[in-house]
């Protein structure tokens, strides 16, 4: 008996061992490229999170964490990722919500843009989802927004990353680590040549499928949890189409009746210069980024005054 | 099902837990319900086939005894059905070539393994005939003996009294066992994975357009090429020894450090061993004693001369079916006549040893890699081409399939299966000399090789999907 | 026949096949003690054998045979 619980012990050890060999390798070689939004959120302690940000990288460039705890003593994070479209972000919302119990949840709504795809490329794919801690989220996740040929590589990234042992630098072996909370601060300034017109607010296409479900089921999601959700469309120097499709969030957002800030139509009121405060056609540089994170800090502040009354 | 795949893992897990989950007396059910589930895999179809085989074959075995022709009859039906399927298409193109005809060339598709589970037939059938064993009543049973998934693609050929019995016994689990055909499974996959996938992408740009390369970088195709085949086929025993050896079920070896041969009839007698054992049983053993030999035996009078010519005809008859078998093409035909040829003049001509061994090693070694460019090439004019640039001097400018880091790695992993040969050859054996170190360093070889295996494996998105070099038979 | 003369005619045969007029074989007796014993030569030894006793062996028996010893028995059984 003693020799078979021998055994089992020395098996039991072989097996965690190689598995921790594994992790660390598969660790070390994936691409940690723009790792840190997703990777560094878990270091947030637990049920410390006043606000949360859910969306792409329109909100990672506007929105200031830290300049919101600055100014308005609002703890928040910023759980976005590039072209982090609707189905990603519903994940994303998941994700966040095992870890915190947020006052307010902000959704980005550019995702409407997107068109009728459950993720962006795949490298913008792996770079989300190989960042979750493994869980029955990631692997819900995996199975609802990848194709069933490329499960595996989501799974197992070392399938994919593998090769990479040829382009391995000192960097891949240090920890990741961030202090800016999910933001990305991009300092240049864009060369805008015409400014593109703005268009009445009714002008609207309807929203394409698979963003829309998704959509509302964050929506859903926050209200069974009682969480006031908050819509927020960053200003962009995008033409007409993209805006028609960015304004085509209103309905649904007057159907939960949760408030949908588009900033394209506030860009007066918050000060903000499209000639100045970008640093490319969708993303806001760190004056931009000020202008938005204040007012939009404001607008919550109200939000959650008025809430508590 | 490719071996090196998630998939067929998985199936190999679910292969060794059902099998030690299970009352001894069901296992070899499960094996056979596995080996059907993974044979239809690639087609409903082509089960068709398969079961035809089998029922001739436990007819035959039932009814022998009435006679001769039944055995024949068999024969026919199962060579024939081989014949047709994966030889038709080549015989009626080449009838083409002949004036005034015109047949349509047939598409047939050889079903997967049929090369295999025929000679496994074959040999099932001619062993009961000559009451080396008993016929097998249970036609599941004999459909296990065919089908088992381990050698169904690319053998060993076991014969039906050696592996049988192992087959229909259920095996207790046994911890060191498991050990040691894990590892062994661990490293077929470096050895497919590692090495035979990574000299794959640089042996195939060089054989597909030779005219690009100079003489140095075709030369060093072909030597990667010898290395490719011998660790891909290889590769695939281990990995199906490994597991089967998991099971208590030990297959046949088909390799002893082949290219330390030092002659070619000894590389033959180290290379595909249980193919060359079957030929000598079931092809060169009934030619030299058939009648027809004995009465031209007769005819020759001298008993020297005649045993020679004997021999000679039938080794010709081997080399032939040899060639023939590996594929349906004129330059494996070539290739098996090269063999033969050279196995011929071994035997007529008594070639004083007079080399130091090493120098037979190289002399065997050039002659093997000789063979490759036959072998390998599309067809004889393409070996042509490559035996002709091999002159070919001067900076070719083309890239090699391999950048520096992955040749380091292919050469590197190449002088572990060079280090694996030379204890082969010096009578030890590998698995035995791991299992017998201390613990930890037993633990750390096998993460290093595991680790090795999924860090410079040749696998995932980032490269072409590589099957096995011998899948296709 | 009894077992020596078999042993004293075999002999001779192998003596023939191999052009060896030292060979002296035994009972146990095997590939492995004769240069040249390998499976094609074992062949043309079956031939020579056979036709030295005018037997004719079944090829179970023949793929039976490990050791001299076994193709003595063989050739006892036929005589």
């Amino acid at each position: 008996m003693k020799k078979h619980l021998w055994k089992l012990g020395k098996t039991l050890l072989f097996w965690a061992i190689l598995l921790l060999l594994l992790v660390q390798t598969n660790y070390v070689l994936r691409n940690k490229n723009l790792a840190e939004e997703v990777y560094c959120f878990y270091q947030e302690e637990p049920n410390s999170l006043d606000v949360l940000f859910v969306g792409a990288s329109h909100i990672m460039c506007g929105i200031y964490p830290d300049l919101l705890e600055q100014n308005f003593g609002l703890k928040s994070y910023d759980c976005a990722s590039s072209a982090m479209v609707l189905p990603q972000c519903y994940y994303q919302l998941l994700e966040a919500l095992r870890y915190q119990t947020p006052k307010l949840v902000v959704l980005d709504a550019s995702g409407s843009a997107f068109g009728d795809v459950k993720t962006g490329t795949a490298e913008y794919a792996h770079i989300q989802l190989d960042n979750f801690r493994f869980s029955a989220n990631k692997i819900a996740a995996i199975y609802d927004l990848i194709e069933p040929e490329s499960r595996k590589e989501y799974l197992f990234p070392l399938i994919v990353f593998h090769t990479r042992w040829k382009e391995l630098k000192c960097q891949d072996l240090e920890p990741i680590v961030s202090d800016t909370r999910g933001a990305v601060v991009y300092t240049k300034q864009a060369v805008v040549g015409e400014l593109p017109t703005l268009i009445p607010r009714e002008d609207r296409t309807p929203l394409a499928e698979v963003p829309e479900s998704y959509l509302r089921k964050c929506l859903d999601e926050c209200r069974a949890r009682d969480i006031p959700v908050l819509l927020l469309c960053t200003p962009t120097l995008y033409d007409e189409q993209t805006q028609r499709m960015y304004n085509s969030v209103d309905p649904i957002a007057a159907e939960y009746g949760v408030p949908y800030l588009n900033l394209h139509y506030s860009l007066d009121e918050m000060g903000f210069d499209l000639r100045t405060d970008m640093a490319d056609e969708g993303h806001c540089n760190d004056k931009g980024a000020a202008k938005v994170t204040a007012y939009v800090g404001a607008y919550i502040m109200e939000m959650l005054g008025n809430n508590e009354n | 099902m490719i071996f090196t795949s998630l998939k067929f893992l998985t199936f190999a897990v679910l292969t060794l837990v059902g099998y030690f989950a299970l009352p001894k007396k069901l296992r070899w059910i499960w094996l056979t319900a596995l080996s059907v589930y993974f044979y239809l895999c690639v087609g409903l179809k082509y089960g068709v086939f398969l079961l035809v085989s089998l029922l001739s074959v436990w007819l035959c075995g039932l009814y022998v005894k009435k006679g001769r022709w039944v055995l024949v009859l068999t024969l026919l039906v199962n060579l024939g059905l081989l014949a047709v399927l994966k030889y038709a298409a080549f015989a009626v193109t080449n009838l083409n070539r002949l004036p005034f005809v015109a047949i349509p060339v047939p598409e047939f598709v050889a079903p997967l393994g049929m090369s295999f589970y025929t000679f496994l037939s074959v040999s099932y059938i001619m062993d009961v005939y000559r009451e080396l064993s008993e016929p097998q009543k249970n036609p599941l049973k004999l459909l296990l003996y065919l089908s088992f998934f381990p050698h169904i693609t690319q053998g060993p050929i076991d014969r039906y009294e050696t592996l049988a019995p192992q087959l229909f016994e259920g095996h207790s689990f046994d911890y060191a066992r498991c050990a040691v055909g894990l590892r062994r499974a661990l490293w077929g996959f470096f050895e497919k994975l590692v090495i035979a996938d990574r000299l794959g992408l640089l042996v195939d740009p060089i054989f597909a357009a030779p005219g690009n390369y100079n003489g140095m970088e075709v030369l060093i195709a072909i030597f990667a090429y010898a290395i490719q085949i011998y660790a891909d086929f290889a590769g695939y025993m281990d990995i199906a020894c490994g597991l089967c050896e998991v099971l208590g079920i030990r297959l046949t070896e088909n390799f002893d450090a082949p290219y330390f041969s030092a002659s070619v009839p000894e590389f033959w007698r180290r290379w595909h061993m249980s193919l060359g054992s079957f030929f000598r049983d079931y092809l060169f053993y009934p030619v030299l004693r058939s009648g027809w030999m004995r009465k031209l035996k007769k005819k020759v009078g001298d008993r020297k001369k005649a045993n020679k010519l004997a021999t000679v005809i039938a080794l010709a008859v081997v080399w032939t079916a040899t060639g023939i078998w590996h594929g349906s093409a004129w330059h494996y035909i070539a290739w098996g006549m090269y063999y033969g040829g050279l196995i011929i003049a071994s035997e007529l001509i008594q070639f004083k040893r007079h080399l130091p061994k090493p120098l037979q090693v190289l002399r065997t070694f050039l002659l093997v890699l000789f063979g490759y460019v036959i072998f390998r090439s599309d067809n004889l004019a393409r070996a042509w081409e490559i035996l002709v640039q091999l002159t070919r001097f001067g900076d070719s400018g083309a890239n090699l399939g391999l950048d520096t880091p992955d040749l380091i790695v292919a050469c590197v992993a190449t002088a572990i299966l060079l280090v694996h040969d030379i204890l082969r050859i010096r009578g030890k054996r590998p698995g035995e000399l791991v299992a017998a170190l201390p613990l930890p360093l037993r633990w750390v070889l096998v993460y290093v090789c595991v680790l090795s295996v999924v860090i410079f494996g040749v696998y995932g998105p980032e490269y072409n999907a590589a099957s096995f070099i011998y899948f296709a038979f | 026949m009894n077992r020596t003369e078999i042993f004293e005619q075999l002999n001779e045969v192998f003596r023939d096949v191999f052009d060896d007029p030292s060979i002296t074989v035994t009972e146990q007796t095997t590939a492995a003690d004769i240069e040249g014993w390998d499976s094609l030569m074992h062949i043309s030894l079956i031939s020579a054998v056979e036709d030295a006793f005018d037997l004719s062996f079944p090829m179970k028996t023949v793929l039976a045979m490990k050791n001299v010893g076994d193709m003595v028995n063989a050739i006892a059984d036929r005589l």
